[in-house]
């Protein structure tokens, strides 16, 4: 069966992508920078923006930041509400321990 | 002319009826049909596609003989201390071939052809009404979403052939003298625990006076008229476990809790309201029943803990299975969000979250439905940190994540989905060694890594792959972090949080304790 270029082009990328993605877990190993081929089939490379090194101190940034202090404000709110939530699974009752069950 | 030690019947429901009136004490076949439990194991048998049952007389049942030895020895009418016991098989079976298989010849039928189709037993006490005994039927085939965590393989010996019911939890009935419903509950719950944690096997009139025991109450025990949960928790505690109770009116706290518990193989008792529809959303309450939680079906869809965006894969639960000892083994219940308006005792009228049930209506048309009322946990007692101790932790990861996905959503690290149970150290560690992206040298670390037997594990899982594993020691003091690992099983993902640990204090970072614990771990151990 003869492929159209558009779908030659698509199974030349899927199985470049899997070659790449094995090959990023070696090189991220070795050093900071990889190259792999995203699920999108758009070509990642050791650029700047994809280096963890390079992604941490942005991330650090954001968070000294003004938007980032009240992000986190905001999250340590939504804990709080989660941590309120999971608490009622101990608002026993303590007159109930005694009730039998009869059904 | 003497009663032949086994028949061989092709299955119907008329067959059925026949032998659950003759395996008891003198119940007729019309109100044998009436029961729910005839009912239940009609449709049950049907659909594991049972071809034959094979009964078994005069059988010996444990649990029935210390029952019949504590109470029903002494009663005036003369009941029998041996019981039935029906087999079911998914072939066809003729007595000739099982009784010519028995005497050494086995042209007609294999040994192989009868352990093959063997789908387990039903044992019928010779009582007049609560005649349904110890019952060990395999789960459907059908596993797509259904999960059955707590069941495991158990033996049956008929004629020396050794057989093996797969995938069940032995469920018996109620029989309102030595035994309510709690007590069934409990005696299922035993019988994996028993396994689990090596304690003794209790029988049901052992369970009720182990509950009693130390409890001085207003009127005689046995007869028996239920349990309280102060009760069922003695009951746990005489087999050297410790009781956890937590309270599920919350609908994404009952989620949560079943899936934490009922992953590591625990059933769990579910105390309800049942309640039965008066008219529109109005339902009258008949009353406090107890069953055990064996397994869960996760087919719904996955929705956040709380405005946190928390997923949880235990939202995903939309069943559950229990044995009901009122309806049947691995009953199903169905967590569909339908509220009801119902006075329970001592508070005003409001509405719940409910359940569905198979119950059927005493009275009307209307249905039967269950309201949630607590958990009981039976935990070997090393396991010391509860269920929300473990999804704190997570709900704080997790922020940091969510913080993190602003910055880098490339890496679509929001809206990942948790998988957060109990679990143990073999368990982990063989799901680590098996698990596809991770290096061999990080691989061996983590299998390796010194760890205690009882784990709290939560999965981040991303596009249905695990992305990170934090591991948790379920057997440490609340106040400690806890922390054992962290398994990355995205290089990416893992150098990004390694890079974070390296930038200067892990101190001045503005994240909680529990992530700076896991950022302070990756540091000193990536």
């Amino acid at each position: 069966m003869k492929l159209s270029g558009r779908k030659r082009k698509v199974s030349a990328l899927i199985v470049l992508r899997r070659i790449f993605e094995h090959l990023r877990l070696r090189f991220a190993t070795a050093s900071d920078h990889f190259v792999a081929v995203s699920l999108e089939c758009s070509v990642m490379t050791n650029s700047d923006r994809d280096d963890p090194r390079e992604m941490a101190r942005r991330a650090i940034e954001w968070l000294k930041s003004a938007d980032g202090q009240k992000s986190i404000k905001e999250s340590d709110n939504r804990i709080k509400e989660t941590a309120a939530l999971l608490a009622k699974g101990r608002e026993i009752d303590p007159t109930k321990l005694h009730e039998p069950f009869t059904v | 002319m003497s009663t032949p030690a086994f028949e061989v019947f092709p299955y119907s429901l008329d067959c059925l009826v026949k032998l659950i009136s003759e395996g008891s004490h003198h119940k007729p076949e019309d109100e044998v049909r009436l029961k729910s439990h005839t009912l239940y194991f009609d449709h049950y048998l049907t659909k594991l596609s049972v071809k034959a049952l094979l009964v078994e007389r005069d059988y010996i049942d444990r649990d029935f003989l210390e029952d019949f030895a504590a109470y029903y020895v002494r009663c005036f009418p003369p009941y029998r201390k041996t019981c039935t016991r029906i087999h079911a098989f998914r072939r066809d079976l003729s007595r000739d071939a099982v009784k010519a298989f028995l005497s050494g010849d086995d042209t007609k039928l294999k040994l192989e052809e009868i352990k093959s189709a063997y789908l387990g037993f039903i044992v019928i006490k010779p009582l007049p009404q609560t005649v349904i005994g110890r019952t060990c039927l395999t789960t459907y085939s059908d596993r797509s979403t259904r999960h059955f965590p707590a069941t495991r393989d158990f033996e049956a010996n008929l004629f020396g052939i050794k057989l093996k019911v797969v995938n069940t939890l032995p469920f018996q009935e109620q029989d309102s003298v030595v035994a309510a419903c709690a007590t069934s509950a409990l005696w299922t719950l035993f019988q994996a625990t028993a396994r689990e944690f090596q304690h003794q096997l209790l029988t049901p009139i052992e369970i009720t006076r182990a509950a009693t025991h130390l409890l001085p109450t207003e009127s005689r025990v046995i007869p028996n008229q239920g349990l309280s949960t102060h009760m069922m928790a003695h009951a746990i505690k005489s087999v050297n476990l410790e009781p956890f109770l937590i309270r599920v009116a919350e609908g994404k706290v009952l989620h949560a809790a079943i899936y934490s518990y009922v992953h590591a193989r625990i059933p769990l008792i579910l105390g309800i309201d049942l309640v039965e529809q008066n008219t529109g959303t109005n339902y009258d309450r008949m009353g406090k029943h107890a069953l055990a939680i064996v397994g869960y079906s996760l087919g719904g869809v996955p929705t956040p803990l709380s405005l946190s965006g928390l997923v949880l894969r235990s939202s995903r639960i939309d069943k559950i299975y229990v044995h009901d000892d009122q309806i049947g083994p691995f009953a199903r219940m169905e967590l569909d969000g339908k509220r009801v308006e119902v006075q329970i005792p001592g508070q005003p009228v409001q509405q719940y979250d409910s359940l569905s049930t198979s119950w059927k209506p005493t009275h009307g048309s209307g249905d039967v439905r269950a309201i949630p009322d607590i958990l009981l946990v039976p935990l070997y007692h090393k396991v010391r940190l509860p269920w929300e101790w473990a999804l704190q932790r997570v709900t704080e990861f997790n922020e940091v994540l969510v913080q993190l996905s602003k910055i880098v959503p490339d890496l679509k690290l929001l809206g990942l989905e948790w998988d957060v149970y109990l679990t143990t150290v073999n368990e982990v560690r063989d799901d680590l060694r098996n698990a596809a992206n991770i290096e061999a040298a990080a691989r061996y670390s983590a299998v390796t890594w010194s760890m205690p037997r009882f784990i709290w594990r939560a999965t981040a899982v991303r596009n249905d792959a695990p992305l990170i594993d934090l591991l948790f020691d379920a057997t440490d003091i609340d106040t400690a972090h806890g922390l054992l690992q962290v398994v990355f099983h995205d290089a990416l993902v893992r150098d990004l949080i390694k890079n974070i640990a390296a930038v200067g204090s892990i101190d001045a970072l503005p994240f909680k304790r529990t992530v700076k614990n896991i950022l302070r771990w990756v540091k000193e151990n990536l």
